[in-house]
């Protein structure tokens, strides 16, 4: 009958996993093979008996390694099982029989392959995990760092960072248990005994897959980091950093001024992040009638804008860029949208602009549902305006109510 | 080890050259010779046997003297008999200065 049992101690702890083996066969379990993941050992059922299993050093050539199993089994030690890249698991029933490596010195240089080769993987398995979290985040870098500098998605960031704090607690782990099999050898080379290290109950692979991977990546962040920081409220329910001109008043710097005012709806929405500690985006539809107009309804327009406020003049220069990359996107988008309200047409690049006082300004004209429309970005200092507009007043006559309503209170 | 910046020799190691001395031989014979010549105080154990006879091999101080079916045999080079002459002499020198401090 086979028994499975999980490995109560570290595969490099050389003696414990030896003294365990020996421990089972005594018990009537005698060590058949290792799990796939290594974490159980398989064991026939049988007659109690002293039994010595002992861990022979995986060598550099596998076929040179093979042919050593016929001399071993001559001097009475069987091969039972291997763990790749690291032993061969020999067992041997005779008593008198002398111990499989009766040499400390000579099994710390047997050791020398194993640890190098555990190395060797530990390093790839390094290098292949740095290459795919660079190339991921290469990959996705357009949507990561709009998230790192503005905290749109918390969860998202906690997640990756999570994942690669595991990856990195893993490859710590693994580098400490070589780092023990560096002093095991050390001990040996000194003619020192091996020592058996501590056991615990070894959870099973399903629950510390549960414990330390998907409670963490999958629960937690769910249960404590919100999908989003963004507080959200109807307009005039909350103050905003600065009063901006409503569209009546952009609509009356324009050619054709309201000659009632409009119905309006909105939102207001708030987030913020260490880069930028204030980011204020309302959001305004409103519609227009002219009693002149032949049109039979009144027509829907709208305005948008985005405030940030960096944390430095550096920050600032950053959270522009990522808004200025954000906008572009969305026009590009709008323009693709065939059947949707935002659709928009005509060119949608952000074109550089010179405004005095402005560290930096880009402007896009294009139509949205027929209307004229624009988007600007502008950069002044730490303040960051990203305003869209569909409305008959040119931006050239909007832009200075917008930067008067900044100087106002500043 | 040899030559010697690792140190003196271990006993497995000192009559596992020693076995070389007079004839080549393979590993059943090494065993025997080892546990015949200490009287049963040195048992090479059969993983300490074949990581030595790869590790002199690796060192160059015995080489592969033919196969025969399963059975390797492996002789002396002239660089395995001066590191066991040095390996001696350094155990004489022992010996002697233990005895002359003895006197």
């Amino acid at each position: 009958m086979t028994v499975k049992k999980s490995i109560p101690c570290s595969l490099y702890d050389i003696q414990g996993l030896q003294d365990w083996l020996d421990e089972m066969a005594l018990q009537g379990l005698f060590f058949d093979s290792f799990s796939t993941r290594n974490d159980y050992a398989n064991f026939q059922t049988d007659a109690p008996r002293p039994v010595r299993f002992r861990l022979d050093p995986v060598g550099r050539n596998k076929k040179e390694d093979a042919r050593r199993k016929e001399p071993y089994a001559q001097m009475g030690w069987q091969f039972v099982d291997t763990l790749p890249r690291m032993y061969y698991i020999f067992s041997c029933e005779d008593p008198n029989a002398p111990e499989l490596h009766s040499d400390p010195a000579t099994l710390a240089y047997a050791l020398n392959i194993t640890i190098q080769k555990q190395i060797k993987s530990l390093v790839l398995m390094g290098l292949v995990i740095t290459l795919t979290v660079a190339a991921l985040a290469a990959a996705s870098w357009k949507y990561l760092l709009p998230d790192l500098i503005l905290v749109g998605n918390p969860q998202f960031l906690f997640k990756s960072g999570l994942s690669i704090a595991i990856i990195s607690i893993c490859l710590i782990i693994d580098a400490l248990q070589i780092r023990h099999l560096l002093k095991t050898r050390r001990a040996l080379e000194l003619g020192l005994p091996l020592q058996a290290g501590r056991r615990w109950p070894r959870p099973r692979w399903f629950v510390s897959y549960l414990l330390f991977i998907f409670l963490p990546l999958f629960i937690l962040p769910n249960l404590l980091v919100p999908s989003s920081n963004r507080q959200v409220y109807s307009l005039g329910e909350t103050d905003l950093s600065y009063q901006w001109p409503s569209p009546a008043q952009l609509e009356g710097a324009g050619p054709r001024p309201l000659e009632i005012t409009p119905h309006t709806d909105g939102y207001v929405s708030k987030n913020r992040s260490w880069f930028a500690p204030i980011q204020e985006l309302s959001s305004i539809n409103y519609w227009v009638r002219f009693p002149s107009d032949p049109a039979p309804g009144p027509s829907n327009r709208w305005l948008s804008v985005q405030y940030d406020q960096a944390r430095s003049l550096k920050a600032a220069s950053l959270v522009f860029q990522v808004e200025l990359e954000d906008t572009a996107r969305t026009l590009r988008n709008w323009a693709k949208w065939s059947d949707h309200t935002c659709h928009i047409t005509g060119p949608t690049d952000l074109v550089p602009q010179d405004w005095p006082g402005l560290d930096r300004l880009a402007v896009a004209q294009y139509t949205q549902q027929g209307q004229d429309a624009w988007t600007f970005a502008a950069l002044r200092g730490s303040d960051i305006l990203v305003v869209h507009y569909t409305g008959s007043t040119p931006w050239e006559d909007c832009l200075p109510l917008f930067l008067k309503a900044l100087d106002e209170q500043s | 080890m040899a030559g010697r910046e690792k140190g003196p020799l271990t006993e497995p190691m000192y009559y596992v050259l020693m076995s070389f001395l007079r004839r080549e031989r393979c590993g059943t014979e090494i065993t025997e010779f080892v546990e015949h010549k200490t009287g049963g105080r040195v048992r090479l154990g059969p993983g300490t046997l074949y990581t030595l006879l790869s590790k002199f091999q690796e060192e160059k101080l015995i080489v592969e003297a033919g196969v025969d079916g399963r059975k390797r045999s492996y002789r002396l080079t002239d660089k395995g008999r001066s590191i066991f002459e040095e390996e001696l002499a350094r155990l004489r020198a022992c010996v002697d200065d233990g005895e002359e401090e003895e006197q």
